[in-house]
């Protein structure tokens, strides 16, 4: 099933240190922080599941810095 | 800004007709919008609607507008309710302007709040919601309050000054009501610069104060607690929520937790899903102690987290018991289910991935919620569900090819007619359901019908009537049979069409399918006037029309077949004015369907008066568009030589020259209803009663078309509509 799509890489870059505990909940995005801000990496199928990622962003109260596609360069590390 | 201000600042404006407040979660949008509908200096009463996921059917949606009006004008909206829930009705056509005319004649000024919208998905209500923007009377003013700004033309309304705008840098405390809050409404004894520091770090924003203060209560080390929050980075929510949640005993935590897989709380409702007998006292002491949860009714009965939170719970619950979350909705899905909750149990079951008992909720119940004009709601949940379930799904497919069918979708419903009939000789059949079988034949004829293939229509008419299990139950009975009679009506076998439908009103009548009953009835109507016999033929457009009248059906497409026959016997008793006027109806009515034949079929008739009266070019017109609707047709049956001999006996004039319109400005909508009315006896004030507007409306738009049409009587602006095919 998950292969079905192909998947772009995205790059979220949120204000305020956000830990791991997020991971399962954004869609298995991985995320760092660094410097008061947390990079979420994600793969999407399409823009649908972007704006989905965004919006539960938006739900938490998490304040939006940069949304960036990013190069493919394998697995979700 | 303090939030006093804000508060002076919307009342100010509050013949703004748009009060936008547009901030991030926990920024105090709705406790603003409660200060302010509290504040003495406000006497408006507040029509306030808390929106939720389920209000993408625009029916529901529009539904909550309406009933949050009446409780603040009693009354108000009946009509445009009404016509709500007739089929066929469409909500920027028919239901918003009723719906402005109410709100126009208001005595006392009202605010209509849209809260959480946001959630708002549906392209039907933010189009529709625009066009309210647009006309809204100045006895109104909108408030929405949105995590992210709604599709409406912001920037329009701003340079007209027509919008109030509040946003998160506005809600934000500054240091002294940051100070009041934690120290007098939280009960700290914090000092200036403890504050100032908390402050700082949660930037005024109100959910970061407010769970620092429940952080902070009962707590002795409040300085050193301070410090750490503030020399920390990690993201506020999670930092003090956390913090928040871990300091609640075990009992309410745990609870707190399980119920958050919750949109709405109860007592009962927690108890089942949470396993906890105390429920309802867990949730009064939440809504007491921490404003956790906001109660829904004033019974307090029924109460939510605050959005903020809920969040965080679910992701903590996801975390630390995920194994526990199916469970919880399958708990909540039997309580709704047991409740007659059908929406929030199929909602439950699905979440929880139990996919049988959700199609099991949707097959025994999406007919009653399609009556009831929730078309969206039943196409939500099947796009819930994993696509190879739904196509391998019998029943489901039919549900879609119905959808589609009740949506003018002719396109998709042949694919789900072919996926039901498969997927039905695959799986084993239910005797508890309604044959499939005859389902799949009755929708194919539906379609067939509507897209204009009449012999087809008759050949799957008649298979699903052979195919019924003998008794009068299956819903399909009183579906496929008017469509049969009709089919065999144009298919040119008048005597069997005759009798199949005279069942058809009686089976129908008998199911309380009035839409069936009425369109069954117009057939008969045609039937009779084909026949010659004129009597009968006006008594059953009578029934039809009546029918259509009592059942809020006048808007639907179907009523044109009674209407085309009555257009047609007045033309006979010579008064072509009046018949013109019906069949115009019905010929408008027809269009806004998809029946190819029976929008010809009242063309032909529009065309034929037009002629007789003397309006060469517009019957020409006319009765070109008939001609293209049967051309498009696979088999029109009779119809096209129906077509052949109108051309033979009226002899239509060529198509008109291109250039022969007006050179002037064009009318508007709103003029040409008022123009075709000035035709009739009726004065100006009984024309404003029959368009639901005002005297001096009316006034305004008869003085716009003579100056249009370039004429001063209303005799002259008549003649000059005539010229110009406007009437």
């Amino acid at each position: 099933m998950i292969d079905r799509y192909s998947r772009q890489r995205y790059e979220i870059v949120v204000r305020g240190r956000l830990s791991n505990r997020y991971e399962y909940t954004f869609d298995g995005a991985s995320l760092v922080a660094c410097n008061g801000q947390t990079t979420l990496r994600a793969n999407v199928v399409d823009q649908s599941q972007l704006y989905g990622l965004l919006n539960r962003l938006r739900d938490l109260g998490i304040e939006l810095v940069s949304v960036n596609p990013a190069a493919e360069t394998g697995d979700a590390a | 800004m303090h939030r006093v201000e804000l508060v002076g600042t919307l009342i100010a404006h509050a013949r703004s007709r748009v009060a936008l407040v547009a901030a991030a979660p926990g920024s105090g949008k709705t406790s603003l919008l409660s200060e302010w509908h509290a504040d003495g200096r406000e006497n408006r009463p507040f029509a306030w609607i808390s929106l939720d996921t389920a209000d993408n059917d625009p029916v529901r949606f529009w539904d909550g507008v309406f009933s949050a009006l009446q409780r603040t004008a009693p009354g108000i909206g009946g009509s445009a309710q009404a016509a709500l829930h007739s089929p066929g009705t469409t909500v920027t056509d028919q239901v918003l302007p009723l719906l402005i005319n109410d709100l126009a004649e208001l005595t006392e000024p009202v605010v209509l709040v849209l809260d959480d919208y946001h959630l708002i998905e549906s392209g039907d209500i933010h189009g529709a919601i625009e066009l309210l923007v647009e006309r809204l009377p100045s006895t109104t003013q909108l408030v929405i309050s949105t995590r992210s700004d709604p599709p409406l033309p912001l920037s329009r309304l701003r340079a007209r000054g027509q919008l109030i705008e509040i946003r998160g840098g506005d809600l934000r405390f500054n240091v002294t009501e940051a100070g009041a809050f934690l120290n007098d409404a939280v009960g700290l004894d914090l000092e200036p610069d403890e504050i100032a520091r908390l402050h700082e770090r949660t930037e005024g924003w109100a959910a970061g104060l407010q769970l620092a203060g429940l952080s902070l209560r009962g707590r002795e080390d409040h300085r050193q607690f301070i410090d750490s929050f503030a020399g920390d980075d990690q993201h506020i929510v999670e930092y003090l929520g956390l913090e928040v949640l871990d300091n609640e005993p075990s009992e309410l935590r745990e609870f707190m937790l399980r119920s958050s897989v919750l949109e709405r709380l109860s007592g009962p409702l927690c108890a089942a899903v949470t396993g906890n007998p105390g429920s309802e006292r867990l949730l009064q002491r939440l809504e007491r102690e921490n404003a956790f949860v906001i109660a829904l009714d004033s019974r307090r009965e029924w109460y939510r987290y605050h959005h903020l939170f809920v969040e965080l719970l679910r992701h903590e619950l996801t975390r630390t018991r995920r194994g526990l979350v199916v469970e919880l909705h399958r708990r909540a899905s039997a309580w709704y289910r047991d409740a007659g909750a059908i929406h929030d149990a199929i909602q439950h079951a699905t979440a929880a991935g139990d996919f049988g008992d959700a199609i099991e909720l949707i097959t025994t119940h999406w007919y009653e919620f399609l009556q009831r004009g929730r078309q969206e709601t039943v196409a939500n949940w099947i796009e819930k569900l994993p696509s190879e379930t739904v196509v391998n799904d019998p029943n489901l497919c039919l549900t879609e090819a119905w959808l589609g069918v009740n949506t003018g979708r002719l396109d998709e419903v042949d694919r789900w007619i072919e996926a039901a009939g498969k997927a039905a000789a695959e799986g084993p059949g239910s005797e508890e359901l309604p044959p499939l079988e005859s389902g799949v034949a009755s929708l194919r004829a539906i379609h067939r019908y509507m897209s204009g293939n009449v012999g087809a229509a008759v050949a799957a008419g008649r298979r699903a009537l052979a195919l019924e299990r003998g008794g009068a139950a299956s819903p399909w009975r009183p579906v496929g049979c008017p469509v049969l009679g009709l089919s065999l009506h144009w298919h040119g076998e008048r005597e069997a069409a005759a009798r199949t439908l005279t069942d058809a009103v009686r089976i129908a009548r008998a199911d309380g399918n009035h839409l069936a009953a009425m369109h069954a009835s117009g057939g008969l109507a045609a039937i009779e006037y084909e026949r010659g016999d004129a009597a009968s033929a006006s008594a059953r457009a009578a029934e039809a029309i009546t029918l259509a009248e009592e059942h809020g059906l006048s808007e639907h497409w179907a009523s044109s077949l009674s209407l085309a026959v009555r257009g047609q016997l007045l033309d006979r008793t010579d008064d072509p004015e009046a018949a013109d006027q019906v069949l115009l109806r019905a010929s408008e009515l027809a269009c806004r369907g998809v029946a190819s034949i029976e929008i010809a079929y009242s063309l032909l008739a529009l065309a034929g008066i037009r002629q007789r009266l003397g309006r060469h070019d517009d019957a020409r017109r006319i009765y070109e568009e008939a001609r293209t609707a049967v051309a498009g047709c696979e088999d029109p049956g009779v119809l096209s030589e129906w077509v052949a001999r109108a051309e033979r006996q009226t002899r239509f004039a060529p198509p008109p020259r291109a250039g022969r319109t007006s050179g002037g400005e064009a009318l508007s909508d709103a003029e040409l209803c008022v123009l075709r009315l000035l035709r009739s006896e009726l004065s100006q004030r009984e024309i404003a009663g029959e368009l639901h507007l005002s005297v001096n409306t009316i006034k305004t738009h008869t003085r716009n078309i003579y100056r249009k049409l370039g004429v001063a009587r209303r005799a002259e602006a008549i003649s000059r509509g005539r010229e110009l095919s406007l009437i």
